[in-house]
Parts: structure tokens; C-alpha cells; sequence
């Protein structure tokens, strides 16, 4: 009698852990193939300059993103796109969008991924109404750009019980820091103070700065606050990639030039090409940046080669 | 006394029996599905397979490494720069394009030879005429089972002539 009770014991010990190690193998290979089916729809997705789409995730699901990581359960995958999202997303559908980064020459494509639970207020003023008007944040994106004078606060705090996160990026100086934070008790709230002329960035609740080399790059903060800087170390990689990349070009077509003018315009951009892979300041970036229009546009004008 | 103790030697055999018939019918069943299982899960990888293959032959030509400002074609005069930029950061090509062979051929004008265009073909005076391809990335595995391949045409800009050639962009999937 006993010998039976034991064998049973021990078929049951079995099962039960192959049945165990079966579920995990089975969520594991689910996790890894929608990952990758993820990066593929983002990749086919990125071929294009600017577009927005809405991608169905078949069910609910939570999604981490932790610096251009990307995963879900317990599978993570390292992703070489710049995507800016919140740390997590859940829901059964995610809103993506992606723009081309141009400074001034075409770098990567950023895409900006969000859903309806996590909200971004854009609080303009009368000198920033020009940024406002020429912004295009597809429809998909609980997105909203209210000018300061007609800002309430309440109203806005109102539905925030349906919201996994609140951005508020203010394009004039704050002064009323504790009411927005009051607005929203128990939300995750950043609030971001933006100076469109000098492209600086200040998290008013979290003591950071930081910068942003063009609209593209600035968009990121309105999606992806809390991974904006480590973004922006990944994209000044890919910058510096790009100009030591045009700085060779430049060098190799200036020895297919006759023309002397054309000849000293591409050493010139060669050389801010190479400044471009010196410097992690902002004031050196849009210096070099304004000169490789400079010299595109020169070069442009002689009918020459172009710098990118 | 002997009897008993044999009748209860015979029903031990018989549960060891009947033991061991259901645990070689549960070993038989197990390997079938484990078989069935792994088939599956080949039949999965093939496809994403071929789909990131589709995938990143439409997408490596807007690669702005290698196309031009506009994305509508290939400028010729990134991909040997291209090629020292990748030695140099092998670690984040790799990963972004993983185990593939990537050449893109011209096709007309058609070149005169068959030559890989290279630094020093690229300085003589009648390039492009001196060369016809640039394998632009090429990572393999330690063992190849198999090669998937797939191209499409592309426009190929030339700026030291100002001309558009047409080309052949062809991405090698090593399996």
C-alpha cells in the first residue's frame, strides 16, 4: 500500500512541475516573440519621416521601457531606437508616433510611444503661441495645449483619477508649483519648465536640467520626462556617429573638386563635423550646428557637393 | 504462509508492471509533444524570421548611414565611410542588424567589372566605372545552416557625377 502512495506521490511531484515549467516556457516565448514582433512594427513603422500610428498589443498587456529597453513579463530586450515612453505602459493599445531628428543633417528617427492614461498639458504664453500653432501631436496622444491665462487647474485635476501619469510642460516660467502639485494628489506628476529660446530644460519636481538639441529631441520630454536624459546620452551618440560618418564624407568628395571655393567649404564642414565629436555642450552644439547650414547653403549657392 | 508471501511478490511485480506501462506511455506522450513543441516553435521563428528580414529590407535603405537626406535613395558616397564608422562601432551595428550580409550592386550603367568598390578604387578618375558593389555589412555566425535571401532595387546617387544609377539592395540572412 505504501509503495504505490509513494510512486503516486512522486508522478504527481512531476507533473506538477512540468506543467509549472511548461507555463513559464510557454509565457516566456510569448513575451520574447511579441517583442520582437514590437521592434519589427516600430522598424516598418520608422521608415518614414513623420507618422503616427496606433498599435494593437492583441489584449491587455504592460509594457517597461527603461532607456530603449524594451519588455514585457519578464523578458527584456535591448533596442537600438530611440523610444521615448513612459517606464511602463498598460493597456491593449499604445499610440506611436516618430519624427525624424535632423541637427541639421537626418540622424535617427525618435519615436514617441504613449497611451490614454498618461496625460501631457502644454501651458504656452503669447510669445510661445508660434511652437504651439506649428506643433502637430497626432490626435491619438491624450495630449493638450492650454495658453496660461485660461489655465485651470481644477478642472484639469478633475478627471486625473482615470490617469496613470501627468506631464505638465510649462513653455513660460512657473510660479504656482504647490497648486499643480495640488491639483493632482497621488499622481505621478512631472512638472517641466521649457525655455524655447535657450533650449533649457528644468524639472521643477525633480531638481534636474538638462537641454535639447532640437524640436524632435524637445517632443521627447512632453512623452518620456523621466528617461529624457538618458535618452539624450544615447541620441548624442548617434549624433557624433553620424558627423565623424559626413566628416569622412566630406574629405573624400573634396578630393573629387576642382573648384577651389568648394574644396575649402568641405574641409570647413569637415572640421565641425569633428567638432561635433568633442563637445557635450549645448552652446558648442548649436554653434556647429548653425555652421553646417551656413556652409550647406554656401556650398548650395557655388554648386557644389553637399555636406549631407 | 509461503503462498501469501508469494501472491503478494505477484502483486508487487504486477503494480511495478502497470508502473512502469504508464510511466513508458507518459515518456512516449512527452516526447511527442515536446516534439510537436519544438516544431512549433521553429515554424515561429522562421516567420519572424522572414518577417525581419522584409522588415529590414525596407527599412536599411532609409538608414541615414547610408541614404540620401531625402530617403528616396542610396548615396554612394556614405557607404565607404559607412564601412569604417561600423568597424568602429561594431557593437551597436551588430545589434541593430544582427547576423546578415548586406551588398548593394549597380546594375545600370552597367560597370565594367565585378570589382568591391573600395577606398582606392573610389580614388581613381573614372570611378564608379572601377568598381560594381559595396558589401556594406557583413556578420556572420560561428556555423551557417542556412542563408535566407531577399533584395529589391534601389536608386543609387552618385555626387561626384550628380547622377542617379539604378542598383540592387541585397540582404543575406544567416540562420
Amino acid at each position: 500500500m505504501r509503495f504505490p502512495a509513494v510512486a503516486g506521490a512522486f508522478l504527481f511531484i512531476f507533473f506538477s512541475r512540468f506543467a509549472m515549467q511548461h507555463i513559464g516556457i510557454s509565457e516566456t516565448l510569448n513575451d520574447r516573440q511579441f517583442v520582437q514582433h514590437f521592434d519589427d512594427e516600430l522598424e516598418a513603422f520608422g521608415v518614414s519621416e513623420s507618422s503616427s500610428k496606433s498599435i494593437d498589443l492583441s489584449g491587455e498587456r504592460e509594457i517597461d521601457f527603461s532607456c530603449g529597453n524594451i519588455g514585457t513579463g519578464g523578458y527584456l530586450k535591448n533596442f537600438q531606437k530611440i523610444v521615448y515612453a513612459p517606464l511602463s505602459l498598460q493597456g491593449s493599445t499604445i499610440t506611436a508616433w516618430t519624427q525624424q531628428w535632423n541637427f541639421p543633417f537626418p540622424i535617427t528617427n525618435f519615436f514617441y510611444l504613449s497611451n490614454n492614461r498618461v496625460r501631457t498639458v502644454l501651458i504656452y504664453d503669447d510669445s510661445s503661441v508660434k511652437f504651439v500653432q506649428d506643433l502637430s501631436v497626432p490626435s491619438g496622444f491624450n495630449f493638450q495645449a492650454v495658453h496660461k491665462k485660461n489655465l485651470d487647474l481644477k478642472q484639469l485635476g478633475q478627471y486625473a483619477y482615470t490617469l496613470d501619469a501627468v506631464n505638465i510642460i510649462s513653455l513660460s516660467p512657473v510660479n504656482n508649483l504647490q497648486n499643480i502639485l495640488a491639483a493632482f494628489p497621488q499622481k505621478n506628476v512631472n512638472v517641466i519648465e521649457v525655455d524655447l529660446q535657450t533650449h533649457d530644460i528644468h524639472y521643477l519636481n525633480g531638481h534636474l536640467d538638462s537641454f535639447y538639441l532640437g524640436d524632435e529631441m524637445l517632443y521627447g520630454v512632453f512623452f518620456a520626462p523621466e528617461q529624457f536624459d538618458c535618452l539624450k546620452g544615447k541620441a548624442l551618440e548617434r549624433l557624433r556617429n553620424m558627423a565623424s560618418l559626413l566628416d569622412q564624407r566630406a574629405r573624400l568628395l573634396k578630393g573629387k573638386t576642382d573648384d577651389l571655393t568648394c574644396g575649402e567649404k568641405l574641409f570647413e564642414a569637415s572640421e565641425i563635423y569633428k567638432a561635433f565629436g568633442k563637445t557635450d555642450d549645448k552652446e558648442e552644439l548649436y554653434a556647429a550646428m548653425h555652421a553646417i547650414e551656413g556652409i550647406q547653403d554656401l556650398l548650395e549657392k557655388h554648386n557644389c557637393f553637399s555636406a549631407y | 504462509m509461503r503462498k501469501e508471501r508469494h501472491r503478494g511478490q505477484v502483486e508487487i511485480n504486477e503494480t511495478l508492471l502497470v508502473l512502469f506501462i504508464i510511466v513508458l506511455i507518459i515518456a512516449i506522450g512527452m516526447f511527442v509533444y515536446f516534439r510537436f513543441s519544438l516544431a512549433h516553435v521553429q515554424t515561429v521563428a522562421g516567420q519572424l524570421s522572414e518577417q525581419d528580414s522584409t522588415v529590414l529590407l525596407a527599412s536599411i535603405g532609409t538608414l541615414p548611414e547610408i541614404s540620401c537626406t531625402q530617403r528616396d535613395c542610396i548615396d554612394t558616397s556614405k557607404l565607404l565611410p559607412f564601412q569604417t564608422l561600423l568597424q568602429k562601432n561594431q557593437d551597436y551595428y551588430t545589434h541593430l542588424l544582427g547576423y546578415k550580409k548586406i551588398v548593394i550592386t549597380r546594375l545600370y550603367p552597367q560597370p565594367n567589372g565585378n570589382d568591391i568598390c573600395s577606398l582606392a578604387s573610389y580614388s581613381q578618375e573614372v570611378y564608379p566605372d572601377t568598381c560594381a558593389s559595396w558589401v556594406v555589412y557583413d556578420h556572420y555566425p560561428v556555423t551557417i545552416n542556412q542563408k535566407i535571401v531577399a533584395s529589391t532595387f534601389v536608386s543609387l546617387y552618385f555626387p561626384e557625377l550628380g547622377e542617379y544609377h539604378i542598383g540592387r539592395l541585397e540582404a543575406t540572412r544567416y540562420v
